[in-house]
């Protein structure tokens, strides 16, 4: 049996980030204390069948605003309700600066292993204007507090292509970072979603507009500097010391099984079913206390969306797709059906491509959705 | 009925002179239509016509008058078109007519299109009255407008009317002015029938209803009648008359309108200005000044969804039942798809079928840039007509090519000649007149290629007088001139859709123009994409796109993966939506977008 993940939504944060689309509200202790128990409560009555956990993961959100005792009231209904192997990876993201040293040890002794931060960038004045609430030096403090409290695995990310940011400041942020030596690390190019504060900075010209052609010169930046430092770009945006890779987000890319719990979580059963809960954490609370399903939408994917999935989403990762593995599962040969568009994309150097391996090159990387688009 | 109690007249006026107001107020006071039926412009029946404030089919309104004199009289009030355009559609409707009245705005003054029609009146003989409008209105000045009357036409204004159609003030001295000077129809009622065709329309009920005038001789419901130049024999159904209502007759005899029905399936069967007459009883003569009606301005249409095509050929076929002055073929583009090389009598003329297609029948269309009909003359002799870019002949064929002109008249205010006359001067026009009609008003007259008045002549024209300048033109024959065909290619493939032809002069700069503009309309592909604009084999522009640096999802987890399919699924919905070229994908909004570019 495929081993699953468990993923945890907590949608609380101090302050909302002007880059920032995803399901959060402003904290509030006791919406935060009832929430803890409906999701506790969601997890006891889901019909776990005999799945073996092996990742868990804390997002957000700012999971690091919960009590130890809050995180264990979780972890405990997640030990109760499923079979949890020995070397399970539990992560908690957090948010520099915000978590004393007692709460990691705290979180450290209730299993969590891996933590994950937002340091965004060393320079901060962008922080500021990203409405990051963390300076460089709370970003150094974490760091420091992570590794006394006894974490191995530590992973935190960093957005290139900020609105003014050169490549020079870029490469001393790389630095900085390669210097702290995580075990993980995320780096991405700045997304700007529609109706975040950013974007209507960005409209409005009150911030100058990231160019392409730098955040793609940006990229292959950082692709050589982590190389360099012995890291392995395991994935698009995702670099690791060697047997680092994140287990649990490695779930998505391969299509295996990740149950989602609270607002907005979203799970995909590892064969064809995938499903949402509910956005909204005061509704989602309600929900679950009147003992009603928190979920509200189920998507039931046909042969040809799994097939398309699990290429863009395996593409992802650059070791690729192994093609006669993914011809066993979905019954598809990928080199007769995408014949002219795998045939366009390497002639345009995106794609390597031989019988047992379908992959990106580091330019296709940069322009993966011309890509994935062929498959979708 | 008597002729010598009708009276035949057509209103000409400059677009806001006051032509449907006037119209309107006729027809109030004579009854024909009462004050709470009054709906403003009565007379302009199709939406478009209201909303642009233009007549574009002709109407026939008869009125019932009892003048002062105490007799009772038939007014017929013939509306004309109001554009340049439909020039020869004018003369139809005037020559049915014996006088006109000439409404000229009091604070305006004489305008080009007034100009224009009034000269068509004088030369089908009509009596004119002069009608000064809008006297109620602040800055009226009705004896500079019958000082320049008197000065560029020529026209003694004794018999001028003051009027404000608005409030009605000298509208009972109008009806007066038409039964006093309009002459009466002269016609030879035992003479076999001749009657002249000034319009025709379809209904979806009816078929064919034709509009015409009774020149000698009568018609009678059931009469065998010929068209005398198509030679088709019909037998009339429905005689009427518009009151405005329609309201049917049992004959109408020398110097009456009215309309018929026949069994007649498209309009294309019934030509402007053809003479009806009795198919047993024919006229050796048909009434004179018959012309077949030829397009001036040529346009390729095709469908924004390739899957519209055949129903924009139902389209055409429909519009084309109600509209015989534009004609279409197929044509096909490698950048566009296939479509219609389509003709039409002007640029108005195109903006209204295009208008039409689209709002009449839910299609969204593409217009090519605006042409006309070249005459070009091969080394080997032949002379060929070339009205799109696509058939003009390799340039090491071509002997000498010719180039449509027209005779442009532009009236307007000294202060903007400082514009007006550079504008000519680069739209290679040649100066005939140059005439000072009041103190600061000037009455220009220019030959020009209507190739130049096609691409935004008009516009500018606009621009540069503020919206003052008014301008009619005429076509005036063909001069040599030294054209090419510019192409813009993408990555070295000619994109037909661009190709223009136009004078060497401007080429160059046109051609720049048209790649830069293209460079910043293509997105960043996968390669870079070199743009050229070329002259025959010759490059004169080069501009390239850049290979697209990025186009990348950065996170991918939390595990919202169906709303990623559905990103990259629109992504790819988009590219399906482009137009490729050779391997370069162009979005659709490139090609309006370079269509639509006036400079």
């Amino acid at each position: 049996m495929n081993k699953v993940g468990i993923y945890i939504h907590i949608p609380f944060c101090r302050s909302r980030c002007s880059y920032c689309d995803f399901a959060t509200g402003a904290y509030d202790a006791e919406l935060c204390e009832r929430y803890v128990s409906a999701v506790a409560k969601e997890i006891s009555s889901f019909d776990a069948g005999d799945h073996e956990v092996d990742t868990i993961y804390f997002g957000g959100g700012t999971p690091s605003l919960l009590t130890p005792a809050q995180v264990e009231t979780i972890l405990d209904s997640v030990h109760k309700q499923f079979h949890v192997a020995a070397q399970t990876e539990t992560t908690i993201e957090m948010n520099p600066g915000t978590v004393t040293r007692e709460t990691l040890r705290a979180y450290r002794t209730l299993g969590i292993n891996r933590a994950s931060f937002g340091a965004q960038t060393f320079d901060d004045e962008h922080l500021r204007r990203l409405g990051r609430t963390h300076t460089a030096a709370d970003t150094r403090r974490t760091f420091d507090d992570l590794r006394a409290g006894d974490y191995e695995n530590i992973s935190f990310d960093l957005i290139a292509a900020l609105p003014g940011q050169t490549i020079d400041a870029w490469s001393s942020n790389l630095d900085r970072a390669l210097r702290l030596r995580p075990e993980h690390l995320s780096l991405y190019l700045l997304e700007i979603h529609e109706g975040t504060p950013l974007a209507e900075q960005l409209k409005r010209g009150r911030l100058p507009q990231p160019d392409e052609d730098a955040s793609a010169e940006m990229y292959r930046l950082m692709l050589a500097r982590t190389s360099d430092a012995g890291y392995e770009h395991y994935e698009i945006s995702n670099f690791c010391l060697p047997g680092y890779e994140s287990r649990h987000n490695t779930k998505y890319w391969t299509c295996a099984p990740v149950f989602g719990f609270g607002c907005s979580a979203h799970s995909f059963d590892g064969r064809n079913t995938r499903w949402s809960n509910e956005r909204d954490a005061r509704r989602y609370v309600e929900a679950i206390e009147s003992g009603r399903a928190a979920v509200v939408e189920t998507i039931e994917l046909d042969a040809r969306e799994l097939s398309a999935e699990n290429l863009f989403l395996g593409l992802r990762l650059m070791r690729g797709i192994d093609l006669p593995e993914h011809q066993a599962r979905f019954n598809q040969d990928v080199r007769i059906k995408y014949e002219d568009d795998l045939a366009r994309l390497k002639e345009a150097g995106l794609i390597e491509l031989s019988d047992e391996r379908l992959k990106l090159t580091r330019s296709g990387a940069l322009l993966s959705n011309e890509v994935f688009a062929a498959f979708v | 009925m008597n002729p010598e109690r009708i009276r035949n007249f057509s209103i000409i006026a400059h677009i806001d002179h006051g032509k449907s107001t006037l119209a309107d107020r006729l027809l109030q006071l004579t009854g024909a239509v009462a004050e709470r039926e009054m709906e403003n412009q009565v007379l302009d029946n199709m939406d478009l016509e209201r909303e642009r404030g233009i007549t574009i089919k002709s109407h026939a309104v008869r009125l019932d008058y009892k003048a002062r004199d105490g007799e009772s009289y038939v007014l017929n009030l013939i509306d004309t078109p109001g554009h340049v355009d439909f020039s020869y559609e004018v003369s139809r409707s005037l020559s049915a007519c014996e006088g006109a009245l000439l409404v000229v705005d009091a604070s305006q003054g004489v305008e080009a299109q007034t100009l224009a029609n009034t000269y068509l009146a004088i030369d089908n003989n009509l009596e004119l009255i002069p009608v000064i409008n809008k006297i109620d209105l602040p800055g009226a000045e009705p004896e500079k407008a019958l000082e320049q009357i008197e000065r560029v036409i020529g026209l003694d204004t004794a018999n001028a009317v003051l009027t404000s159609a608005k409030t009605g003030l000298g509208v009972p001295e109008v009806l007066e002015a038409i039964v006093r000077d309009v002459p009466s129809p002269k016609g030879d009622p035992s003479a076999p029938l001749m009657a002249l065709i000034f319009d025709s329309w379809y209904d979806a009920y009816r078929g064919v209803i034709v509009l015409f005038r009774v020149i000698d001789g009568s018609i009678t419901t059931g009469m065998k009648i010929r068209f005398f130049n198509t030679g088709r024999d019909y037998q009339v159904e429905n005689l009427g008359v518009n009151r405005p209502r329609p309201t049917p007759i049992d004959r109408l005899s020398v110097g009456e309108v009215g309309f018929l029905t026949a069994s007649i399936k498209t309009v294309a069967d019934v030509q402007i200005g053809d003479t009806i007459t009795e198919a047993a009883r024919p006229t050796t003569e048909p009434f004179p000044g018959f012309q077949e009606i030829k397009p001036m301005v040529f346009a390729g249409l095709y469908p924004i969804e390739a899957n519209q095509y055949e129903e924009l050929r139902d389209a055409l076929d429909k519009l084309r039942l109600n509209d015989a002055s534009f004609f279409y073929e197929p044509e096909s583009s490698t950048a566009l798809g296939f479509g219609f090389r389509c003709g039409f009598l002007g640029l108005l003329h195109m903006e209204i079928v295009q208008e039409r297609l689209e709002r009449e029948f839910n299609l969204d269309l593409i217009t090519t840039a605006p042409g006309v009909r070249y005459r070009v003359t091969r080394t080997d002799g032949e002379v060929v007509e070339v009205d799109s870019p696509a058939k003009m002949p390799d340039p090491v064929h071509i002997d000498k090519i010719e180039e449509p002109i027209i005779r442009a008249t532009i009236l307007s205010s000294d202060d903007y000649l400082g514009g007006i006359l550079p504008l000519l001067e680069e739209k290679r026009g040649v100066q005939k007149g140059f005439e000072y009609i009041s103190d600061n008003r000037v009455m220009l007259t220019y030959e020009l290629p209507l190739n130049e008045i096609v691409l935004d002549f008009y516009d500018r024209l606009k621009s540069v007088s503020r919206g003052y300048a008014s301008l009619d033109y005429s076509f005036a024959g063909f001069w040599e001139s030294d054209l090419v065909k510019l192409d813009i290619l993408v990555a070295g493939e000619p994109v037909d859709a661009l190709s223009l032809i136009l004078h060497r002069a401007t080429s160059q700069a046109r051609g720049r123009t048209l790649a830069e503009k293209m460079r910043q309309l293509i997105p960043r592909q996968l390669f870079e994409v070199p743009i050229q604009a070329a002259i025959g084999g010759k490059i004169i522009a080069r501009e390239s796109v850049k290979a697209m640096g990025k186009n990348v999802i950065a996170k991918c987890y939390g595990g919202d993966i169906s709303r990623k399919r559905k990103l990259l699924e629109k992504q790819k919905e988009g590219k399906k939506r482009m137009k490729r070229v050779g391997r370069v994908e162009i979005p659709q909004e490139a090609f309006l977008a370079v269509l639509k570019v006036n400079d």
